[in-house]
């Protein structure tokens, strides 16, 4: 790659993103407040419906709660807007030869944004609980955010590809990604999983990763299995998706 | 000198002067719809999909050949379907050809359909950088030259409104002034004339006929023949995909 081609695609990368920044914002001062807003209520929902009518017993459940939630978020919105992001983007893609990959890693990693925005939030209930830091657990956070971010790409790339031939993937997608959340321990823990059943786990790269954010976050322990495992999916998925997207990509312009 | 030297040395010399070469070109579509209608839908009719998508081509282009001379205006022409857009997307690289070669010199600048690659709720300004970034340029190159950008479009104290603010006039203004400022050596122009006052078109035919001065191949579509016989040089009908009739138009 020359150095101007280089210059060019961090351009590209940091224009877009700044875009998706900017339109999120525009209209509404409450724009942060709306990012953060959508998780905590879902979060308050749950506290409701599981500790105070099914009675579930589990410590600090909110903190527990906010530490699915917020990574399943980021996940959800990618995936929902990376399915529709070629068609939404039709018309440039059918005149253009600019990378047509940039506008999924645009999109991912604009959510990326708002789910590291939102840290403050989870810091501010790590006070209010009076949650202590684990170190050095907590230097694994960044990484694990890395591990996530890849296991997202690729089934970004992997939905947005295919939906260009599939138009109704994305119904699809969503009813899959309704019936991920339940599978994934994001509303109850690690431990209430029937032994059976837990197999379940190892086949959920999402599962593994919030796994260990709770872990670091809440008990100050790592699960070193589920975290290479997730390493590995996060390698294997990004690969599965961007050859799949490469290898359609030239005909997304004859079928848009 | 040997023979074969002797025998392609012309045809170097002749390829130079050539923008855009299409070599026997064939394009053909797979019929798409049979997947695009669903997965329930390809699923069930598996065996008879697949074997349809392979058999059921949709033919767009046929053995067309046609080249293009640096510097030269050429108009297509022909009925709806006839393959004109095929014939573009192939030369701005969106679409490969599925049989022989379209060769491109240089950096080609399609002219996007109205507000393609603009956000609404982005400003004039704002857009402006983001299409330019889009057509191939780097940031640098861009802020470099944003203010002719800006002053060709002609827009007034609306460059820092959101664009979902502007008319449609004023959507092509910015478009055509992002595209004719990416210094490219091939122009594209697929139908978007049209929409924009008067006054703008005239401003664009004046750009456009300063750019065949310095020599940048241009490239039209258009249905509308007086204008394309005052403007071009030279206008290629094309029918069911083949090259139906070459002309010079009298001027």
């Amino acid at each position: 790659m020359t150095k101007k081609s280089t210059r060019y695609y961090r351009d590209l990368i940091v224009e877009l993103v700044k875009k998706e920044i900017k339109v999120r914002y525009k209209n509404n001062i409450l724009g942060y407040a709306w990012s953060i807003l959508n998780p905590l209520a879902q979060a308050m929902v749950f506290f409701v419906a599981f500790q105070f009518i099914l009675k579930v017993k589990i410590e600090n459940y909110v903190l527990f709660l906010i530490l699915g939630l917020f990574p399943w978020q980021w996940f959800l919105n990618s995936v929902i807007s990376s399915s529709v992001s070629m068609i939404a983007n039709a018309n440039l893609i059918k005149k253009t030869v600019f990378p047509r990959e940039y506008i999924v890693y645009a999109g991912v990693l604009n959510d990326m944004v708002h789910f590291v925005l939102s840290l403050p939030v989870l810091v501010l209930f790590l006070l209010v609980y009076h949650q202590p830091i684990y170190f050095p657990h907590i230097f694994l956070f960044p990484v694990l955010v890395l591990i996530q971010l890849f296991v997202i790409l690729g089934i970004s790339l992997l939905v947005a590809s295919i939906n260009v031939f599939f138009r109704d993937l994305e119904r699809l997608v969503a009813i899959l990604l309704n019936m991920l959340f339940y599978a994934t321990p994001i509303v109850y823990a690690l431990g209430m999983i029937p032994e059976r059943l837990k197999f379940i786990i190892y086949l959920n790269p999402l599962a593994l990763l919030i796994i260990n954010y709770r872990d670091i976050f809440l008990y100050g322990d790592v699960h070193w299995e589920y975290f290479l495992l997730s390493c590995a999916y996060a390698v294997g998925i990004f690969l599965l998706g961007y050859i799949t997207f490469n290898r359609l990509k030239s005909r997304f312009a004859e079928v848009l | 000198m040997s023979f074969t030297k002797a025998h392609s040395l012309p045809e170097i010399v002749d390829n130079q002067e050539k923008s855009v070469i299409f070599d026997d070109v064939w394009k053909y579509y797979p019929l798409y719809h049979q997947i695009t209608g669903g997965i329930k839908h390809f699923l069930i009719n598996m065996p008879a999909a697949v074997k349809q998508m392979k058999e059921s081509k949709f033919w767009a282009v046929n053995g067309l050949s046609f080249e293009v001379d640096k510097g030269e205006v050429l108009g297509i022409m022909g009925p709806n379907g006839a393959g004109k857009s095929t014939v573009m997307a192939m030369i701005a690289g969106v679409i490969k050809p599925s049989k022989g070669k379209v060769t491109v010199r240089g950096r080609v600048a399609p002219l996007l359909e109205l507000g393609a690659g603009f956000h609404h709720d982005l400003t004039g300004r704002e857009n402006a950088v983001l299409n330019g970034i889009l057509l191939g340029m780097t940031k640098k190159e861009i802020m470099a030259r944003l203010d002719q950008v800006l002053a060709f479009a002609e827009l007034g104290e609306f460059i820092d409104q959101p664009i979902r603010t502007y008319s449609t006039g004023m959507m092509a203004r910015l478009g055509f002034s992002v595209a004719v400022h990416t210094d490219p050596e091939i122009l594209l122009v697929d139908e978007i004339l049209a929409v924009g006052d008067e006054s703008f078109q005239r401003k664009c035919f004046a750009k456009m006929n300063e750019f065949k001065e310095r020599g940048i191949t241009i490239i039209l579509i258009s249905h509308d023949r007086t204008t394309m016989e005052r403007f071009c040089d030279r206008i290629i009908e094309i029918k069911d995909g083949k090259l139906a009739n070459t002309y010079h138009p009298q001027r």
